[in-house]
């Protein structure tokens, strides 16, 4: 098979998509699944991924399609997000978790580490009232429930705020 | 950016959680139910309990109320005393010793352990007859934890305890024990290699190291098996491990050399159950007397080619003498060509020699003839060369390595798979190794085995009698050289600690005084000098050159030659993967200079490797992203003008280290240059850190 060779993906709303299979072979997913079955010259279905949502995938991919060390180079948790990174990553929250699952469910290493930190990031230092507002949740703990917790973990909650 | 707020759906949560630290792990847990839970997984499935820490008391209680999360254990305690025992046990095994008639808990039956541990202590029974542990008297509790990693650092006291423990924890897919020597340890502790392997079926990545006794293996009735096997693999010539031995899944195994020491002709065939190993690393804290008594790199190399076929990476640090090819002693009748070296000094013979042997003979001159001779040989495989690890990839060798030159070069001669080499420069020199050679070959007299004296005693009858021992010698920059000419598939080098001297980079340098061993060094692969014959010295190409994406590498140079920089510039631009250059720090000698990145020392080199008629471009600069100690300190004035070049040349960097050195003004210490960190174009250039290191 030429290295040129293109496949063909279905979006949930089967939507078509034709990228080249370098880029195809940055999902773990894809490649196996090539390397197992060969390219049968068939779409290949992707139920669990929306049009929009593979859009931006593959623009992701495209970027870092040269990239050396784009499955070993992001190891360190708390490593910086670099720029363009940080501005692929400025969606709103709903396309941000989708995301998170498509990059989960085609095994993308990289974009994975990308968008959970970037949503990590939004939690850190920071209040658990703090957290709940950034994500429009509700408490549903009863003051006795929340001293509860407090009290069976293993940290000295003392000099909490 | 919309404003929209939605919440996290939680199959997320548990995704993004493993991206926290704890603190803010802790904060989520008070979020709400669903986060409740999510944290609590990530925050109790991996815990590290640390018996002088402040809040361990808080901790292990809270563990103790969700055991059936627990994962990963990593247990630090000075001493596994009765108190951490009675935690341990209740946490790992969800066991609680049976209580007294006063409800309290009954701590007697943790006392005969440490009563059996003194009494073997002070000589009342051998250790070595009591392997019979004492059983714990209750069964496991049904909140019993699904350890996969359990990892333990502390003393080897109460080893009896700590064993009765440790062999019940059986879903293990890790385990990690260091034994330190501090607290009440006993150093008296053998590890059980085969209980091991019996008692953990899932394991895949085991690590024994620090102070204990031994590696132990109470398994003998497998002899007959391996015996056989062996029969085996010498007939058709490849391993295969699984003739009639169940194979444990294990792939990675740390130990220390204490390992490597055991005696017998049977002290590896555990071996014989790993045939899935992939990879081992070896921690070292032995001393070289020790090492020189003990070691057996023959026997150890023989039994790993034999047992584990599939062994890819090895990582050694400390005295540890490893050889990675079987290098067999030359028969005393077949040296032939070896003593054919040496010049006769009677002129009768002179008509039917070649002039080359008719030169006036010094040692040095004999010495060099032998090495040459032997690099030939290895380079071509000849003599029995067999590499103990044919499937090896990856090489790092820490301080104080015993990596020889002959090992070195054939390596390098057998490349298809090697793709990462990582050595540290030697100057402390474990004299012991270059004494030693096959002593367990059946041709060797018991006392020729080890004389140290005899390194200094270089006769020219001893450097033939090295020669046809086959012993290894000490890593020198021509081996180097050589290496690097002839390894194709090298991704990842790194020689650390270290400046090669120019002299040594380069061949045919009619400068060198020493211009007989010069010439002579370079008659290997003669034809590739021919094509580049030019005037001056020049450097020899890497077989790497298509390959190579990591290099740490160190010069020395005088600042006077810009050709010599000019050179290297081109050289280092001739690498059309190289991503990441490291250099060494620079020369201590303050008239010895490393690599100078200037425009007048040829630093445009790296823009095309030197090949000035195919029109720029395609050099080493297009592909580096990083750049690591650069030494700038030679010139304080260039450094804005110099970073600015490299980002200009190199549009991929993203990283430039400058080294620091110490700079003096009339005499004064200063702070390191740094004011041209603050200049407009510095900042403003593509590269994204900039900083000194």
């Amino acid at each position: 098979m030429s290295a040129h060779s293109q496949i063909l993906l279905t979006s949930s709303e089967g939507t078509e998509f034709l990228i080249d299979r370098d880029i195809a072979d940055k999902s773990m997913l894809l490649k196996c699944m090539l390397e197992d079955i060969g390219e049968i010259g068939q779409a290949v279905p992707l139920p669990n991924v929306s049009g929009p949502i593979l859009t931006k995938v593959i623009e992701y991919c495209t970027h870092h399609r040269d990239d050396p060390n784009f499955l070993s180079a992001n190891d360190d948790v708390t490593a910086d997000i670099d720029e363009w990174d940080l501005e692929y990553c400025k969606v709103d929250q709903g396309t941000l978790y989708e995301l998170i699952l498509a990059a989960n469910y085609l095994d993308i290493k990289p974009l994975m580490d990308l968008t959970c930190k970037t949503v990590a990031n939004m939690i850190k230092a920071k209040s658990p009232e703090e957290i709940r507002k950034t994500f429009n949740i509700t408490n549903d703990f009863t003051p006795e429930e929340e001293d509860q917790v407090r009290r069976e973990n293993g940290k000295d909650w003392v000099d909490e705020h | 950016m919309s404003a929209l707020r939605q919440p996290l759906p939680a199959e997320i949560l548990a995704l993004i959680f493993h991206y926290l630290e704890q603190e803010d792990l802790y904060e989520c847990l008070l979020v709400s139910h669903l986060w409740h839970t999510e944290a609590e997984i990530r925050l109790y499935s991996d815990v590290t309990l640390d018996a002088l820490q402040e809040n361990s008391t808080l901790l292990v209680q809270a563990v103790k109320n969700r055991k059936h999360l627990l994962r990963r254990v990593e247990w630090r305690a000075f001493d596994v005393g009765v108190i951490l025992a009675l935690d341990l046990m209740d946490i790992l095994l969800d066991h609680r010793p049976p209580a007294d008639d006063n409800g309290d808990i009954n701590t007697d039956y943790l006392f005969s352990f440490i009563k059996q541990e003194q009494e073997d202590y002070y000589g009342t029974t051998t250790p070595a007859a009591t392997t019979t542990t004492t059983a714990l008297s209750h069964p496991l509790g049904p909140n019993r934890p699904a350890l996969t990693h359990f990892s333990y650092s502390g003393s080897d006291a109460s080893w009896r305890l700590f064993d009765s423990i440790l062999y019940e924890l059986t879903t293990l897919v890790s385990l990690d024990l260091d034994f330190a020597r501090e607290g009440w340890a006993t150093e008296a502790y053998t590890i059980d290699m085969d209980k091991i392997l019996d008692s953990f079926p899932h394991l895949r990545n085991l690590s024994i190291v620090g102070w204990m006794h031994k590696y132990g293996s109470t398994q003998t009735t497998r002899l007959e098996d391996v015996s056989h096997l062996s029969l085996q693999t010498s007939d058709n010539g490849t391993t295969n491990g699984s003739g009639g031995i169940r194979q444990h899944r294990l792939e990675s195994f740390t130990f220390t050399s204490l390992l490597m020491w055991r005696e017998g002709s049977d002290a590896f065939t555990f071996f014989s159950r790993l045939a899935n190993l992939r990879e081992i690393v070896i921690r070292s804290r032995a001393s070289s007397i020790e090492a020189a008594r003990r070691s057996r790199p023959w026997t150890f190399g023989r039994a790993l080619k034999r047992f584990c076929p599939k062994l890819e990476s090895i990582d050694s640090s400390g005295q540890v003498a490893l050889w990675l090819f079987d290098l067999p002693i030359l028969p005393s009748d077949k040296i032939s060509h070896i003593t054919a070296l040496i010049p006769d000094p009677s002129p009768k013979d002179m008509s039917g020699v070649s002039a080359r042997q008719v030169q006036p003979a010094t040692k040095t001159d004999l010495a060099t003839r032998l090495r040459d001779q032997e690099w030939e040989e290895l380079l071509e495989g000849k003599g029995g060369v067999e590499p103990f690890f044919p499937q090896l990839k990856t090489l790092i060798l820490g301080w104080d390595h015993t990596l020889s030159a002959q090992d070195l070069i054939s390596l390098g001669a057998q490349p298809q798979f090697l793709t990462h080499l990582e050595i540290n420069y030697q100057p402390g020199n474990p004299s012991y190794v270059w004494g030693m050679h096959d002593r367990d070959a059946a041709d060797v007299d018991e006392d020729v085995m080890f004389k140290p004296f005899n390194l200094f005693m270089e006769s020219e009858d001893k450097l033939i009698e090295d020669r046809r021992l086959r012993k290894r010698r000490k890593i020198e920059d021509q081996d180097v050289m050589l290496f690097l000419q002839h390894c194709s598939s090298l991704r990842h080098f790194a020689l650390t600690k270290y400046n090669i001297p120019f002299k040594n980079l380069v061949q045919g340098n009619d400068n060198d005084n020493n211009t007989g061993t010069t010439k002579k060094t370079t008659a290997v692969g003669a034809e590739e000098e021919e094509e580049e014959k030019e005037e001056g010295p020049s450097i020899r190409r890497w077989a790497c050159e298509d390959t190579l994406e990591t290099l740490h590498i160190g010069f020395e140079f005088s600042i006077n030659e810009p050709e010599q920089h000019r050179l290297v510039w081109n050289h280092l631009g001739r690498f059309k993967k190289l991503t990441c250059l490291t250099f060494a720090r620079a020369p201590l000698h303050w008239d010895r200079l490393a690599l100078i990145p200037s425009v007048s020392y040829g630093v445009e080199g790296l823009l095309n490797g030197g090949r000035r008629g195919e029109g720029g471009g395609g050099g080493s600069a297009r592909t580096l992203q990083e750049i690591r100690h650069l030494p700038t300190w030679w010139k304080v004035e260039d450094r804005g003008a110099m970073v600015e070049w490299f980002a200009r040349a190199c549009p991929r960097l993203m990283v430039l280290g400058l080294e620091h050195k110490r700079e003096y003004v009339d005499g004064m210490k200063r702070n390191p240059y740094t004011t041209f960190l603050e200049e407009e174009g510095v900042k403003q250039c593509s590269i994204l850190d900039v900083f000194i290191e």
